[in-house]
Formats: C-alpha cells, structure tokens, sequence
C-alpha cells in the first residue's frame, strides 16, 4: 500500500515538473524581444542670460529656450555663446568685450572652468563697474541656471588669472552675486 | 578771460591755504613747543591705481587714467598736506611706473597708515555712463571703511553724480590693516566727464574734495 502511495506521489511530483516546465517555456517564447525605447526627449529648457541696465547698476534679465543635449558641457558652451553675442533686446547693455572668444569649457565638482580668448582682458573698457557686470553675468548666468555649477572659475588662454581689469580678485572661484540683479 | 580769473583765483585760494596752515602750525609751536610731535601724526596713504604697462581705462579722447589718477594723487598730496599740518601723505607711486597691488597693501600697512584711498576713474561698454563711485571690501575688518566713504560721498556729490556705495571682493582692499576705500572718480569712457578730467580746476576740486572729506574723518575718528 505504502510503495503504491509512493509511486503516485511521484509521479504527480514528475507531472508538475513537466507542466511547469512547460509553462516557462511557454511564456518565453511568448515574450516579445527586447526593443530600445525611443529616446525620451525632454521639453527645451529656459534659460536666463544677464545683461546689464542701460545705467549698468545692475543685471536685466533676458530669457530665452534650448533644446536639451545629452552633454552639459555642450549645454553650457551654448548658453555662453548666446552671453558673448550680446543681449537682442533694446536698451540692454552687452558684458563680454568684443571679439572674445569661448575657448573651451570645463565642469569639475561644481565649479565651472570657461576659458576665453585673450581679447577679454584686451579690449575690456576697464573701471571697477565695468569689471563687476563683465565677471558677475557669467558667473550669475551659469549658476543660477545649471543646478550642476555652484560657482566660476574664469580663465583666459589657458590659464587662472588674477583679475580682468585690475579691481576684482579672481583667483579663487565666485559664487553667484544676488544684489546685482535688477527687478525691472 | 574767465578760465584766467579762474586759474588766478584757484592759484590764491591755493597760497591761502598754504599760509593759513602753516601760519597755524607756526603758532602752535611758538605758543607750545611739544605741539612738534603733532605734525604729521596722521599718515595718508593715496594710491593712484594702474601705472605702467597697467594703463587701466582708456577714453575716446587719448586719456589714459593711470595718468590721470596720478595728477590727481599729486595735488591731493599737495592740497592736504597744506590744509593740516598733522597730516602726513605717501603716495603709492608718484611716476607712471608699474606696483604690484600687494606692494601697495604692504606699503600701507608698513608705514602705519591712518587711512587708505584708492584712485581710479570707472569704465563701461556706453559712453552714457557718468558720476562716482565708493567701493569698500569689509566693514568688519577694516572698521571705518563705510565712515570714510561716507564723507567722500557728500564731498565729491558737490561736483560730480553720485552712484552710490558699493561692497566688492576687491583684490587688494581685504588684506588693509587701517580703513581704506577705492574711488571711482567718473567715467573715463564718457567723452564728456573725460574732457573734465583733463581740466586742471575740475582735478583741483576733485582733490579739495577729498581732501575735505580725509579731513572730517581725522576730525571724527582721530
């Protein structure tokens, strides 16, 4: 009676291997292969340059929109060549010297590294207000909009420099300057 | 005929002062010999920014504001030296020659100064720009700072537009043992307050100015 048992309980056991087994088989041949999603693309991005007032005592916002890209790097080199253009609406006041030139760009532990052409220091109109709209609106530009910087590092050719026109102490990186910017 | 009269009457009020302080300080030491030791206590220094290879702003009408700080510097010398014979004025440099801006902390503080002020003219990408400005660093370390830009303030908003007081990281200021400020003394980039900075009277009353202004702060703090 016992071996009788025994041999039922076994060949149930054996039976739902089977079945199981067939049923995992089953179930992968009827998943379907694996497809990449398509790249979520994410919406454009505002982004808030800052020029200076017609009476350069502070920064006027200019807004405008990026696509996203996959690097932040390319990102930001964007955003300051949009600074360097000089801002579209009447009245503001342009901050970066002519003929400047981004050379470069760096981003390490929230400090970012952008590296102009000589002519930032070279044709810079020079006075200390002068010096204080051209430093705070990149600073104020890359900080307040990328969440990744905290603050800048200004270089030019290359290499840390001390100051743009004599005034400002720039060997440190800066944080961004709040009072500067104007409500209007 | 009236830039005459008004050189002439620039050049009188220049000998009044002269004899006046001077005719004091004779007094004084006739009527108390130990007043000697009171001249020249309060050592000034004025530093006139850039020089050399450092020209600093540049107006559309060739001026150049190392030079232009530098004549400034010397007459303000000149002006407070006359005005109190307790003053004593060293200048950061008095050629167009380069210093480094740390040589002319080290100067300051070396020579025990009283107060610190710095000479410079502003600049700007538009010619629109015009008045002065104070700039100090750190009211905490320096103490007075403010107090002194204070009375530039309501000296200098005589002759020129007052853009107010500002705080900056400034490259040299924060390192000041004794109260010091920078000032921006008009916008060489506007064609117009530069042909007044070109103008020896207008220099001379930027200079009484100041002058003034050092003065009420030694009359104060002193």
């Amino acid at each position: 009676m016992k071996v009788k048992a025994l041999r039922w309980i076994l060949f149930g056991s054996i039976l739902m291997g089977v079945i199981f087994a067939f049923i995992i088989i089953h179930q992968k041949e009827e998943r379907p292969s694996y497809i990449a999603p398509p790249p979520s693309k994410e919406p454009p991005k505002k982004i808030v340059l800052y020029f200076s007032c017609p009476e350069m005592e502070g920064f006027v916002p200019e807004s405008f929109w990026i696509e996203r890209k996959q690097d932040l790097v390319d990102e930001v080199k964007l955003v300051l060549n949009r600074l360097i253009e000089g801002p579209k609406g009447n009245g503001l006041v342009a901050t970066i010297p002519p003929k400047t030139r981004l050379r470069e760009l760096y981003i390490s532990k929230g400090i970012a590294y952008p590296d102009f052409s000589r002519e930032f220091i070279e044709n810079h109109w020079g006075g200390t207000t002068g010096e204080i709209h051209t430093v705070y609106s990149i600073v104020n530009t890359l900080a307040l909009n990328f969440e990744e910087i905290e603050k800048v590092q200004l270089l030019v050719e290359g290499r840390g420099i001390e100051t743009i026109a004599g005034h400002l102490d720039l060997r440190r990186p800066l944080s961004p300057n709040l009072r500067l910017i104007s409500t209007r | 005929l009236d830039v005459l009269s008004l050189k002439s009457e620039s050049f009188t009020q220049k000998m009044n002062l002269i004899t006046r302080g001077w005719g004091i300080a004779i007094l004084i030491l006739l009527l108390q010999p130990s007043a000697l030791c009171l001249m020249g206590r309060y050592t000034i220094v004025i530093d006139p920014g850039h020089g050399g290879e450092d020209k600093g702003g540049e107006g559309q009408g060739g001026s150049i504001e190392n030079e232009v700080v530098l004549s400034i510097a010397k007459r303000l010398k000149y002006e407070l030296e006359a005005r109190s014979p307790e003053v004593k004025v060293l200048l950061t440099r008095n050629k167009d020659h380069f210093v480094p801006i740390r040589d002319r902390i080290s100067f300051a503080n070396s020579n025990d100064a009283f107060l610190f002020l710095s000479l410079h003219t502003n600049g700007g990408p538009i010619s629109s720009l015009k008045g002065f400005e104070v700039w100090y660093y750190n009211e905490g370390r320096m103490g007075g700072s403010r107090r002194f830009g204070e009375f530039i303030q309501e000296e200098l908003r005589k002759i020129l537009v007052d853009r107010g007081m500002k705080q900056e990281r400034f490259l040299f200021l924060k390192k000041l043992k004794m109260p010091g400020v920078l000032v921006e003394i008009g916008f060489i980039t506007n064609p117009l307050e530069e042909l007044r900075l070109k103008d020896k009277i207008f220099k001379e009353r930027i200079a009484h100015a100041l002058s003034s202004a050092i003065l009420r702060y030694i009359e104060e703090k002193g």
